[in-house]
């Protein structure tokens, strides 16, 4: 039984209830032999052979909608019977926002099911309605605060209603929960990304100075605020992804990077590989500047990101060390020009 | 580490032998994907060099309930494929199209009874303006999962004219996050499933070094080995899933960057989300076994060079012998209409 057939009222057989006497059921074609069948229960074989029977007709009628609501519960995964739905509800012309509470109940019952979001996309975009959505998702959030489903539709709505107000202290609040949730992160970047976006859009009016100390504004504060979660726990990657992808962003290299290059030096003595790594990766900024060839200076560069190589390899990253080995190869033979 | 546990290789045989007949009521809501049951309990099984455990006749039963869900729809713009079970009458759909081509390859089939050209022609129904694909003509939610799919389907059936390459590019391009691996929609996080069906896709289309430069594929095969602890995560500070066996060490196969896993960590890792009772394996030790889990787990620990298991096929997650068989099709094929 799945979880919500337990959840509908208590069974009384379709063949015998008055008002479906008129209905034949169709019985699912399963061919001679037995290719991954599912011992059905009964509800589920007699629910599903009546709804079989209304969509070969294409009855649209009140009681084929209740039965949308009694297959769903079944199997929400079974995208035909929300697609019927979908019909119904147009043609009955029905209170969207009673779906939207039904929408609710199975969400939560099937977090995960794509059907049922999906549905509730559609719902939103049928009635232009997205009053609802923020505070649904966040409430989700507080049972599974990375559930990618209930991320994708926040976004969906943000973008489509354009309600970007208040959405990076919506992140903050969720880091400041479990810095660890990197959901959360990837919506942060998601919003400032936007940010960028509309500087750039009215920028290209030529108000081009005015952008890019805007944009150093911006880089200035998430520096601040991923520099805070790192020092709390410079072991979590989430941080150390997102202020890259933020430099990458704004077209700013990390070497150049007073604050983050000193951070980095100071948390060394913390042994995190993702240090170790920002590092290399900002010296490698430094190697792809000079050019190849060996010059002094590039040797010396080298040599720090060999050494930073081996030390995560042999103690803070071993079960990366082959990663790290061949990483310190590559690079040697690209700028040294050591023989492949 | 501990003493080396051993792959109940029998059990796990059998587990995928009983998937193959009947599931229990408690797998209901499994109801609509049958034909991916199906390839799962098939793949596992021929990973595990069993295939030969099903007679002739099992075969030739399994491979003509295939073909009953392969489907023309009558009207005209309309999808061409198969469909997911008997209980979804009306719409072949884009994943049991691939699972289905993928078992009728395991199961030594010749295709002689696909609807190759109506399939791939078809594919273009399914895509959007963005690039993107559904998995049906209504009421289907479209992401990267179905962009690997159509890239498959267009390459096992030997026949592109159905899919915008450079757009569908477009969109694969728009799923790479700030992280260096893919999404499954564009801004959406990078995440283990999405980001092998995008370096799948862009594989199977012949893009991958045209579409992701040097620097992007350091990165991407960094983001991808930094997800191993001893199994792997499909995203960052989330638990080892053994699933990501495959959708990451896949990935990090088709890079050409397999020396560089950890094999013996991971291969400990899947052993011990073994059920040593019924077969299969879960999600991680100690959980219940499923169909999925199992057949990822199984081929996970074939690509980590597990003794004793066929060689898969990354890109398309087949078995070797059946991605042979593809492709002498597709030389004879290819012979027939004169490429």
């Amino acid at each position: 039984m799945s979880d919500s057939e337990s959840e509908l009222s208590p069974y009384v057989s379709y063949r015998e209830r008055a008002e479906w006497q008129d209905i034949v059921p169709l019985e699912q074609e399963e061919g001679l032999a037995p290719v991954v069948q599912i011992a059905y229960s009964d509800r589920f074989r007699e629910t599903f052979s009546y709804f079989r029977a209304v969509f070969a007709k294409d009855e649209l009628s009140e009681r084929a909608l209740d039965l949308t609501r009694e297959a769903a519960m079944l199997n929400p995964a079974n995208y035909s019977v929300w697609v019927y739905r979908r019909k119904l509800l147009k043609a009955l012309d029905r209170d969207l926002l009673e779906e939207q509470n039904f929408l609710a109940d199975i969400i939560e019952m099937h977090p995960k099911n794509y059907q049922v979001w999906q549905h509730r996309k559609e719902i939103v975009e049928w009635s232009q309605d997205p009053s609802l959505e923020l505070e649904f998702t966040a409430n989700m959030f507080t049972d599974d605060a990375k559930n990618y489903h209930c991320w994708q539709h926040r976004q969906w709505i943000i973008t489509r209603f354009g309600l970007w107000d208040g959405e990076l202290e919506f992140t903050a609040k969720l880091i400041e929960k479990d810095r660890r949730n990197n959901s959360a992160w990837n919506q942060r970047y998601f919003v400032v990304n936007h940010e960028i976006e509309q500087l750039e859009a009215t920028a290209a009016g030529g108000a081009g100075d005015a952008d890019e100390t805007q944009k150093a504004v911006i880089l200035h504060r998430e520096i601040e605020f991923s520099k805070k979660q790192i020092a709390k726990d410079s072991h979590n990657e989430s941080p150390w992804s997102y202020i890259k992808g933020v430099f990458r962003l704004m077209k700013q290299k990390l070497h150049l990077s007073v604050t983050m290059m000193a951070l980095c030096d100071e948390l060394m003595k913390d042994k995190s590989p993702h240090v170790a790594a920002f590092l290399i990766d900002a010296k490698e900024e430094l190697l792809g500047q000079q050019g190849e060839g060996g010059s002094e200076q590039v040797n010396s560069i080298l040599e720090e990101v060999v050494r930073l190589c081996e030390i995560l390899a042999d103690e803070w990253d071993t079960i990366r060390k082959r990663y790290w080995n061949y990483l310190a190869e590559l690079l040697q033979v690209k700028y040294q020009g050591l023989p492949d | 580490m501990e003493a080396p546990i051993s792959l109940e290789r029998e059990k796990h045989v059998k587990y995928f032998l009983r998937c193959l007949d009947v599931l229990p009521s408690s797998c209901s809501h499994l109801d609509s994907i049958r034909m991916t049951i199906l390839y799962f309990s098939l793949h596992g099984l021929d990973t595990l060099n069993s295939i030969e455990r099903l007679s002739a006749e099992r075969r030739d039963e399994i491979i003509d309930w295939i073909y009953a869900m392969q489907l023309v729809p009558a009207a005209e713009n309309r999808f061409v494929g198969f469909r997911g079970s008997p209980a979804l009458e009306q719409d072949p759909h884009i994943a049991h199209t691939y699972t289905a081509l993928c078992i009728l390859l395991i199961l030594g089939d010749d295709l002689s009874r696909v609807r190759r050209s109506a399939i791939t022609a078809s594919l273009a129904t399914l895509q959007l303006p963005d690039g993107s694909f559904t998995a049906t003509n209504e009421g289907s939610e479209s992401d990267i999962r179905f962009v690997f799919c159509a890239a498959a389907i267009a390459y096992m059936l030997d026949d592109w004219s159905g899919v915008d390459v450079p757009l569908m590019n477009v969109y694969i391009r728009r799923c790479l996050s700030y992280e260096g691996a893919f999404a499954n929609t564009p801004m959406s996080e990078a995440h283990g499933g999405s980001t092998y069906c995008a370096v799948a896709s862009l594989q199977l289309s012949g893009s991958l070094n045209k579409q992701l430069d040097a620097d992007e594929l350091s990165a991407l095969a960094r983001w991808c080995l930094q997800r191993q602890y001893t199994g792997f995560a499909g995203r960052p500070n989330k638990p080892w899933d053994t699933c990501y066996s495959f959708w990451i060490a896949g990935t990090l196969h088709i890079l050409g960057m397999t020396p560089l896993v950890a094999h013996d960590e991971n291969r400990q890792y899947l052993l011990e989300a073994q059920d040593p009772v019924i077969g299969g394996f879960s999600k991680y030790p100690n959980h219940f076994p499923d169909p999925l889990h199992s057949c990822m787990a199984t081929v996970g620990l074939a690509l980590s060079g597990f003794a004793s298991l066929q060689p898969v096929c990354a890109t398309l997650n087949i078995g070797e012998k059946a991605n042979d068989k593809l492709d002498e099709l597709r030389r004879i094929w290819r012979q027939k209409d004169g490429v």
